[in-house]
């Protein structure tokens, strides 16, 4: 079973997947949230999306429009504009940079060892005594 | 940027009773929490939540869609995190102020009266002139009376009011308002 995933992670990565899932075409939250968790994101919930949303949108990365939904209220569509097209290619390039940098790190450290045994006897010190 | 299409239904979808006033409990939660944030924004972020939780609750119903928000405190959290900067808590700032600046100076008068009072009854009883602050006050406590004239001054006043602020600059951290980018 794997280890649950580091919220804080995600939070760093979240923007720029978002940016991602909305390249292919016009969506709306709930949608994305689905999208995101078809793609392995399986405990991303509706309120830590939302936000990201918003500070987007905000930013001007993300252009929104209110369409009719059949089953309830307007619904919000989100589309990248071309500052969010530029900031997504720059994100992506960055986080290429810092896979890289974190593979060659990783790669270069020591693999984990098991820590000493606490019961297993102590090794007599080597060399005579003054 | 939000553009709206020209063709947005007329009938609002309506929720049964018990999900709307839920929904409404929440939402109040909400704002509570949000109430700090820049107004137009919390409005427009309020609606929209609202709005997609209708629009969830008919796709996974109502228990997931809340359940998928979170808790409001915790909703509101994220977004203050998202600004770009901390800013005044005007809220904290203002019960602050009402606990420090109007009740301790009511208790502070009221415990003086109780005391002058008092004093008067040791003595023997009688009337006595006092001031407390500047604002002059006669007390009378006989076998048949108690009694406490005054006027109003300037002094309790005074001090209810640099109480306030000070007590209304430290809660809402109102330095938050020139403070640097976070």
């Amino acid at each position: 079973m794997p280890e649950p995933r580091d919220p804080q992670l995600l939070k760093g990565v979240l923007p720029m997947l978002t940016l991602a899932a909305l390249t292919r075409e016009e969506t709306y939250g709930y949608e994305l949230v689905t999208v995101l968790r078809d793609a392995g994101l399986d405990d991303l919930s509706t309120g830590t999306l939302y936000p990201v949303l918003t500070r987007l949108e905000r930013d001007g990365l993300l252009i929104s429009r209110l369409v009719a939904s059949a089953s309830g209220p307007a619904r919000k569509y989100y589309r990248l504009s071309a500052p969010g097209r530029a900031a997504l290619a720059a994100q992506r390039d960055a986080w290429v940079d810092l896979v890289a940098t974190a593979e060659r790190v990783l790669g270069a450290a020591a693999p984990p060892t098991d820590p000493p045994d606490a019961a297993a006897p102590v090794p007599a010190p080597t060399g005579s005594p003054r | 940027m939000t553009t709206t299409d020209d063709h947005l239904p007329t009938t609002a979808y309506r929720p049964p009773l018990r999900e709307r006033v839920r929904l409404s409990w929440w939402m109040l939660r909400f704002d509570v929490a949000m109430q700090d944030y820049p107004a137009r924004e919390s409005r427009r972020i309020r609606r929209e939540l609202r709005a997609a939780v209708l629009d969830d609750a008919a796709r996974t119903g109502f228990d997931d869609a809340l359940r998928g928000l979170g808790r409001p405190r915790r909703l509101a959290a994220t977004y203050y995190a998202d600004l770009e900067r901390e800013r005044p808590r005007w809220t904290d700032g203002a019960v602050l102020a009402g606990l420090i600046g109007i009740l301790l100076p009511g208790y502070m008068w009221i415990a003086w009266q109780m005391g002058a009072l008092s004093a008067i009854d040791e003595m023997g009883g009688g009337t006595v002139d006092l001031s407390w602050l500047g604002v002059p006050a006669t007390f009378t406590h006989t076998d048949d009376t108690i009694s406490m004239h005054t006027t109003a001054g300037w002094g309790p006043v005074a001090l209810s009011g640099a109480l306030s602020l000070v007590a209304f600059a430290l809660g809402s951290r109102i330095w938050r308002l020139w403070g640097s980018a976070a």
